[in-house]
C-alpha cells in the first residue's frame, strides 16, 4: 500500500470506530419522544396544559385493571392548576401529596372526615376544636378543590407524575416473594434511598409509617449492628421515629405542627395528645435512652445521603 | 521501522478497540434487560458495614434431634416416683415448672413419636442483616448453641416425662396415658412445705387459685343474663351454628383451591368475610339483649377485689417464685410464653371484667409518671424479667425464660443460648441506651415491691 492508500484506509477506520462508539450511545440510551419531553418537563417549570396533556394520554396500571374512571379533565386541571406555584415540589403528584399529608385533617375525604371528627369528638383538650378551625383556614382558602376531593387515593393515582422520584412513590412495593427475598430488600433500600434523597417531608412520613418493611423479610440496612440491638421490632419503632424527626426538618416543619399528619398519626393512639405538636408529643412519649437510639439512627441515615 | 509493519501494528490495533466496543455493547444491552428501568441501583451501605455478616454459604443441615439420639435419655428407664418424697416442695415447684415448659416437647411427642426429630420445633430467627435467607420449605439451621440448649431441654423433658408419666403395657411404653403437669401440681398440692420460700410459694398458689375462680365469677356475672324470650335466642343460636359450620366448610375448600385457582380462593374468602359479618351480627344481637344483674355484681366485684387486693400484697416479696406465682394470675393467660413476662394488654372491649383488673406493670408505670402504657410494653417486660431475676429467679444459661428466647419465641434468639438472661439482654437484645430506659422500670419495681 502507497501512502495516500494508508492514510485513505485510515480515515475510514476512524470513521467506522466513531460510528461503532456512535451506535452504543444510541442504543443503550434510548431517547424518544416521552423520556425527551418528560426530561424538558423536569428542567423547567411546567406550563398546566403541557401537563394536562400528558394526564389526558397518561394513565396509570391500576386503573386500567380496576376501571377506574379518571375523575373529569375538568377538575384534575383545576387541582393542577392549585398546585401552581408549586410550594414543595415541580413534580404534581409528590406536590398534591405532600399539601394532603400536611392538610390531611383539612379534607373534605369521607373517611377522613370521620376520623379525624370522632378524634375531635373524643380529645381532652378543651381548645382543639378552635385550633384546628385556625390550622385549616388558609389551606382550604388555598387548595379548595384538592381538599374538597372526595377520594383522595383516586386522585393521586391520576395526577400526573414528572419526575423519576414520583414514578417510584406512585408504584406499589412489590410483594414479597421468599424465593428472591433480596429482591423485596433491595427495592424498599432503593425506596427509602430516593426518600431520604428527596428532602420532602410527606414521603419521609410515609416511609416512617411503613417501617416495618425494613425489618420484616430482613433488615434491608445494619440497624441492629448500628444499635447494637437485636430486637427488631424496636428497631423498627426506632426507625420510624426518626424518619418522622427528619421529616420535621423540611417544608418548614408543617406536617409536624398540631394537625400535620405527624401529629395526628400519634393522636390515634393517644387522643390526649391531639392537636399538640409533634415535638412535644415525641418528648412525652419517647424515653430518654430511646431518644438517643433516634438521634444516633438519624445520624447513620443522614452519612447514606451524604456525599462519597 | 517499515511503512508495512507500521501499517500492520496500526491495523491490529483498531481491530482490537473495535472487537472491544463490540464486547461492550453487548455487555451493556444485557445488562440494561436485567435491570428494570424504575429502579436505579444506588449503593449506599459502604463495604465496611456490608463485611460483618454477608456470606454465601448456606448453612450446614441440623442432625436430628430426638430421644434416640440422645444417648443419656435413651439410658433412662421408667421409675417410679419414691414413695418417701425425697424431693423438697421446692424440688417439686421447680420440676412443675420445667414440665409446663416442656408441654411443647409433650405435644409433639405425642403427635408425632418419640423418634421424631425435634429440632422441627425451634423457630426460626429474625433476618438480621447479611443474614443468608432460608429457602422456601428449608428448616431453620441450627446454631451449636440452639442444639446444646435443645439437647439440654430433651434430656430434662425426657427426663421427667419418664419419672411421672404413666405408661399403659399395652402402647409400648412410650407415650404415657396421664398429664404430666397434672401428676406435678398433684403430687405439689400433698406436699408440705418447710421452708420459708416454699411456704411463700404455696400461700401465693392458694391466693392465686382463689383470685382465679373469684375472676370467672366476675367474668359471668358481666356477661348478663338473657332478657328475651328462649324461642328468639334458641333460633339465632342456632343460626350461628350453621353459619360456623358453613363457613368451616368454605375454609376447607379454601385450603384445597388456594394455590391452583386464585379468583376461585378469592371467592371463597369474600364468602366466608360476609359469614364472619352476619355471624358477628347475630352475636351482638344476643349480647345486646343481655342484662347484668347489678345485685349480683356488687357482690361478686366486692369479693374479687378483695381477692385481688390480697394477690397484689404477695407480691412484696423477696421469694422470687412467690412474686412469679402473683405475677401471672394477675397478668392472666397472656403470659404463657414467659419472655411475654412483664406486661399483657387486656381489652376491656372484649373482656369488661379487665377493667377491674390491676397489673404490676400498671403499678410500676403509674409511678414512673410517663403516660400511654402500651408504647412501653417491651420496656416493661424486659424490666419485670431483670427484676425477677435479681429476686433469685432462674435465669442461668439452661433456665427457661432463655430456652423461650434461644429456641421458641415468635422469633428466637440465636445469641441467647448458653448466655444467662443479663448478659443476653446486655450484649445483644437491648441497645446500650435502651437499657438505661430498662433499667429505670426495673428500679421502679425496686421501689414499689422491694424496699
Amino acid at each position: 500500500m502507497n501512502r495516500r492508500g494508508f492514510h485513505k484506509m485510515f480515515f475510514l477506520m476512524i470513521a467506522f470506530v466513531v460510528l461503532v462508539l456512535l451506535s452504543i450511545f444510541w442504543l443503550t440510551e434510548p431517547r424518544n419522544k416521552a423520556s425527551l419531553q418528560a426530561l424538558h418537563e423536569q428542567k423547567n417549570s411546567p406550563q398546566v396544559n403541557e401537563i394536562a396533556k400528558q394526564a389526558d394520554v397518561v394513565t396509570t396500571p391500576d386503573n386500567k385493571a380496576a376501571g377506574v374512571q379518571a375523575e373529569t379533565t375538568d377538575e384534575l386541571r383545576a387541582v393542577l392548576d392549585e398546585l401552581q406555584p408549586h410550594r414543595y415540589h415541580p413534580d404534581p403528584s409528590i406536590e398534591a401529596r405532600t399539601v394532603l399529608l400536611i392538610y390531611t385533617v383539612c379534607s373534605k375525604d369521607a373517611n377522613i372526615e370521620q376520623w379525624f371528627h370522632q378524634i375531635l369528638a373524643e380529645s381532652q383538650r378543651p381548645t382543639v376544636v378552635d385550633d384546628y378551625i385556625k390550622f385549616c383556614a388558609e389551606a382550604t382558602q388555598r387548595y379548595p378543590k384538592l381538599l374538597g376531593m372526595s377520594e383522595l387515593d383516586v386522585l393521586l393515582k391520576q395526577l400526573p407524575t414528572t419526575s423519576e422520584l414520583g414514578q417510584m412513590v406512585k408504584q406499589a412495593t412489590p410483594s414479597y416473594d421468599e424465593s428472591f427475598p433480596e429482591q423485596y430488600r433491595m427495592a424498599a433500600l432503593n425506596k427509602l434511598n430516593a426518600v431520604l434523597a428527596s428532602q420532602n417531608s410527606a414521603l419521609l412520613f410515609e416511609a416512617s409509617i411503613s417501617t416495618f418493611m425494613y425489618f420484616q423479610h430482613g433488615e434491608i440496612l445494619p440497624v441492629s449492628t448500628w444499635l447494637n440491638s437485636q430486637d427488631l421490632e424496636y428497631n423498627s419503632r426506632v426507625s420510624s421515629y426518626a424518619l418522622m424527626k427528619m421529616a420535621c426538618r423540611y417544608q418548614q416543619g408543617a406536617i409536624c405542627e398540631g394537625f400535620g399528619s405527624v401529629s395526628m398519626m400519634m393522636c390515634t393512639v393517644d387522643n390526649s395528645v391531639c392537636g399538640l405538636d409533634f415535638a412535644a408529643i415525641y418528648e412525652m412519649q419517647v424515653m430518654p435512652g430511646m431518644h438517643k437510639d433516634v438521634e444516633l439512627l438519624i445520624s447513620h441515615l443522614d452519612q447514606l445521603q451524604a456525599p462519597k | 521501522m517499515n511503512q508495512k509493519l507500521l501499517s500492520y501494528l496500526f491495523y491490529g490495533f483498531l481491530v482490537a478497540v473495535i472487537v472491544l466496543a463490540l464486547f461492550l455493547l453487548n455487555y451493556q444491552i444485557k445488562h440494561n434487560k436485567d435491570r428494570p428501568n424504575n429502579q436505579p441501583v444506588i449503593n449506599v451501605v459502604s463495604e465496611a458495614e456490608t463485611d460483618s455478616n454477608v456470606t454465601d454459604e448456606r448453612p450446614a443441615k441440623t442432625p436430628v434431634i430426638n430421644i434416640s439420639t440422645i444417648e443419656t435419655a435413651a439410658k433412662v428407664e421408667h421409675s417410679k416416683v419414691p414413695a418417701d418424697a425425697a424431693l423438697s416442695y421446692l424440688d417439686i415447684y421447680q420440676q412443675l415448672q420445667a414440665a409446663k415448659a416442656c408441654s411443647r416437647f409433650y405435644a409433639f411427642w405425642r403427635n408425632n413419636g418419640l423418634a421424631a426429630d425435634v429440632s422441627e420445633l425451634v423457630r426460626p430467627s429474625q433476618g438480621l442483616y447479611g443474614q443468608v435467607d432460608l429457602l422456601p420449605g428449608e428448616q431453620v439451621p441450627l446454631t451449636a448453641g440452639q442444639t446444646e440448649a435443645l439437647v439440654h431441654w430433651v434430656q430434662r423433658c425426657y427426663g421427667l416425662w419418664t419419672d411421672y408419666g404413666v405408661f399403659n403395657a399395652a402402647d409400648n411404653n412410650t407415650i404415657p396415658i396421664n398429664d404430666i403437669t397434672d401428676a406435678l401440681t398433684k403430687k405439689l398440692l400433698v406436699t408440705m412445705p418447710k421452708s420459708k420460700a416454699g411456704k411463700a410459694i404455696k400461700q401465693t398458689r392458694q391466693l392465686a387459685a382463689q383470685w382465679q375462680q373469684s375472676f370467672a365469677q366476675l367474668v359471668a356475672v358481666l356477661e348478663g343474663e338473657d332478657s328475651d324470650d328462649t324461642a328468639g335466642l334458641q333460633l339465632l343460636h342456632s343460626e350461628i351454628e350453621q353459619l360456623q359450620q358453613l363457613r368451616e366448610e368454605l375454609r376447607l375448600q379454601w385450603l384445597e383451591v388456594r394455590h391452583s385457582d386464585e379468583s376461585l380462593a378469592q371467592s371463597l374468602s369474600e364468602q366466608r368475610n360476609d359469614l364472619y359479618q352476619q355471624i358477628d351480627q347475630y352475636e351482638a344481637e344476643i349480647k345486646s339483649q343481655k342484662v347484668v344483674n347489678q345485685t349480683q355484681l356488687k357482690e361478686v366485684l366486692a369479693d374479687f377485689q378483695s381477692h385481688d387486693q390480697a394477690l397484689i400484697q404477695a407480691l412484696y416479696t423477696d421469694v422470687a417464685q412467690a412474686f412469679y406465682e402473683a405475677l401471672i394470675t394477675l397478668e392472666g393467660e397472656q403470659t404463657y410464653w414467659r419472655n411475654q413476662l412483664g406486661f399483657s394488654y387486656h381489652s376491656t372491649q372484649s373482656e369488661p371484667a379487665n377493667q377491674f383488673r390491676i397489673t404490676p406493670d400498671q403499678l410500676v408505670f403509674e409511678i414512673s409518671g410517663r403516660q400511654n402504657r402500651l408504647q412501653h410494653s417491651h420496656v416493661l417486660r424486659y424490666a419485670t424479667q431483670m427484676y425477677l431475676c435479681e429476686l433469685g429467679w432462674d435465669c442461668g444459661a439452661k433456665s427457661m425464660i432463655v430456652q423461650e428466647y434461644c429456641l421458641f419465641g415468635m422469633y428466637t434468639f440465636p445469641a441467647a443460648c448458653g448466655k444467662n438472661l443479663q448478659d443476653f439482654f446486655r450484649q445483644d437484645l437491648i441497645s446500650p441506651n435502651r437499657w438505661q430506659d430498662v433499667m429505670q422500670f426495673k428500679n421502679h419495681y425496686q421501689e414499689l415491691f422491694n424496699e
